[in-house]
């Protein structure tokens, strides 16, 4: 928009700055917010440090190494059940999408699965898998598959069926049908999965580190809480809200890169 | 190779449709005969059955009762023998206009493929657009990749669906222009559905009436004038003030027609 107004160079800087400011303002009031409550001395800051001993705790954890070590480590087991469930989401929820048949047919036991959160599944999971990686990699699984199963499965329904008859008119073969117009059609609603997806396997990696697991973060911020650390606590917190954060970023990236043509 | 006179054979063709438990008869007993090469025109007010039709003769809609034989072959399902162009330019927006005409053409070589979308592109003036999407053309320019789409496959035999009735008045008389000169250049046998009868006289060789619920044919209106028709001509008028007359004899609504 602000180049079809053709604004001067200045003006645009300025501009930009404004809705940067806008953008970081809430949480900036938050930090001072926190940082006046915990200077009154009303709050003890064993149970809410102030917001420079975070920042301290942040530097040190970082320092040696412990935090990167700990997000490293949930990363890397949310990259596993993330790309089983990506690759399983993708090539189920596609034929599933182009089958009425086998939809309805496993309709009812998705329906009824589904909402049973992850969490639910950690006792199984550990009965099942032990306290190892598997029970881990399993529940991230469960976390992403469904999510992105659905949206693929939405995305393939919702195909213009216009563009179908189009399709039919040239006797496009099945391959090409399917590669050229049921996939790219699908890809916003794709997309949509994947990145719900990445979010829960995220939620489902901290959740199960907090429960059996003596590495990630998950495991760290359970840990310090057994310290009484509550500054490690919210920095570990933070990381995992700022990973997340990342994680969405470098999705929508590819998302954009891959349909060019919206 | 001589001309077919039984090109296309519609023989008694009635569609119905189901509403809320009751029926709808959207067309009733048609029949005609089309020769090869030969332009008909469908004119008839919405809900009158023409894009019915069509689409049963496109082969998207098989459901119709009696018969529709195309080189004496019936029709039940869609083929690349048959290029269709739709009211919409139905481009897939993740294919350049290159890519949309390239998706229509099946079973030969990618050089090929480039070397037919490429043709067909300059032929209806978008050299220079193959690489744009569809969503960068503007509705005239999106509507000629799509006349370029369904030529790719050289039908002999094109079925075109209210095709300018979203474009602006000036870009419709120049697309009306090119139809008439892919007309005379590949002498395809066209049939144009449409409720604007200027463009139905301007490119037909008969001009068909159909009046509505149920679709029948209420007349039909021969167009003996030489091609590149000057729509100012007294001929021209007067058939188009003949086809006028037959649309409004009954106290049938107007609203849908401009002339």
């Amino acid at each position: 928009m602000k180049e079809i107004l053709g604004l001067p160079p200045v003006k645009k800087t300025l501009q930009k700055s404004a809705s940067f400011l806008e953008y970081i303002a809430l949480l900036a009031v938050v930090l001072v917010i926190w940082a006046l409550v915990s200077a009154s001395g009303k709050v003890s800051p064993v149970v809410m440090p102030p917001p420079k001993t975070i920042l301290d705790t942040f530097v040190s954890l970082l320092r040696d190494g412990t935090l990167l070590k700990h997000v490293w480590i949930s990363i890397t087991r949310v990259m596993h059940g993330y790309c089983l469930a990506a690759v399983c989401g993708l090539i189920l929820g596609t034929a599933l999408g182009l089958s009425p048949r086998l939809n309805r047919m496993t309709d009812l036991i998705i329906q009824v699965v589904k909402p049973i959160p992850p969490i639910a599944w950690i006792p199984l999971a550990i009965v099942w898998f032990g306290i190892g990686e598997e029970s881990k990699t399993f529940l991230i699984f469960l976390g992403g598959f469904f999510n992105i199963l659905i949206n693929v499965i939405d995305g393939i329904r919702q195909t213009d069926e216009k563009l179908v008859e189009v399709s039919r008119s040239f006797e496009t073969p099945q391959w090409k049908f399917v590669s050229q117009l049921i996939i790219p059609s699908a890809l916003p609603s794709i997309f949509t999965g994947l990145r719900t997806g990445l979010s829960t396997c995220w939620m489902c990696v901290i959740a199960a580190e907090l429960v059996a697991s003596n590495t990630g973060v998950g495991f760290m911020i359970d840990n310090a809480r057994q310290f009484g650390q509550a500054n490690k606590v919210i920095v570990g917190m933070i990381a995992i809200g700022v990973t997340g954060k990342v994680m969405d970023v470098i999705i929508r990236a590819a998302e954009k890169r891959v349909m060019r043509w919206r | 190779m001589a001309l077919r006179e039984d090109y296309v054979v519609l023989e008694h063709v009635t569609r119905r449709f189901s509403n809320n438990g009751g029926e709808l008869v959207a067309l009733s007993g048609v029949s005609l005969t089309v020769r090869q090469g030969e332009f008909i025109s469908i004119v008839g007010g919405s809900g009158c059955g023409k894009s019915t039709l069509l689409r049963a003769i496109a082969g998207i809609d098989p459901d119709y009762e009696g018969r529709i034989l195309v080189k004496g072959e019936e029709i039940r399902r869609p083929g690349k023998a048959r290029g269709i162009i739709f009211q919409e330019h139905r481009l897939f927006p993740w294919l350049t206009a290159e890519g949309n005409v390239k998706y229509a053409l099946n079973g030969i070589s990618r050089a090929e493929k480039r070397k037919i979308a490429e043709h067909y592109l300059e032929l209806v003036g978008l050299t220079g657009f193959e690489k744009s999407y569809p969503k960068q053309l503007s509705g005239g320019m999106a509507q000629r990749a799509g006349i370029a789409r369904a030529l790719a496959n050289d039908p002999e035999f094109l079925l075109l669906d209210e095709p300018f009735g979203a474009l602006d008045a000036f870009t419709k008389m120049q697309m009306q222009n090119e139809i008439d000169a892919i007309k005379r250049k590949y002498n395809s046998t066209m049939i144009l559905v449409t409720h604007d009868i200027e463009e139905a006289v301007f490119l037909a060789d008969r001009v068909v009436v159909l009046s509505p619920r149920p679709g029948t044919i209420q007349k039909i209106f021969p167009v003996n004038l030489p091609r590149r028709r000057q729509r100012n001509n007294t001929e021209f008028i007067e058939i188009r003030r003949a086809v006028y007359n037959e649309l409004f004899t009954d106290n049938r609504p107007a609203a849908d027609y401009s002339i």
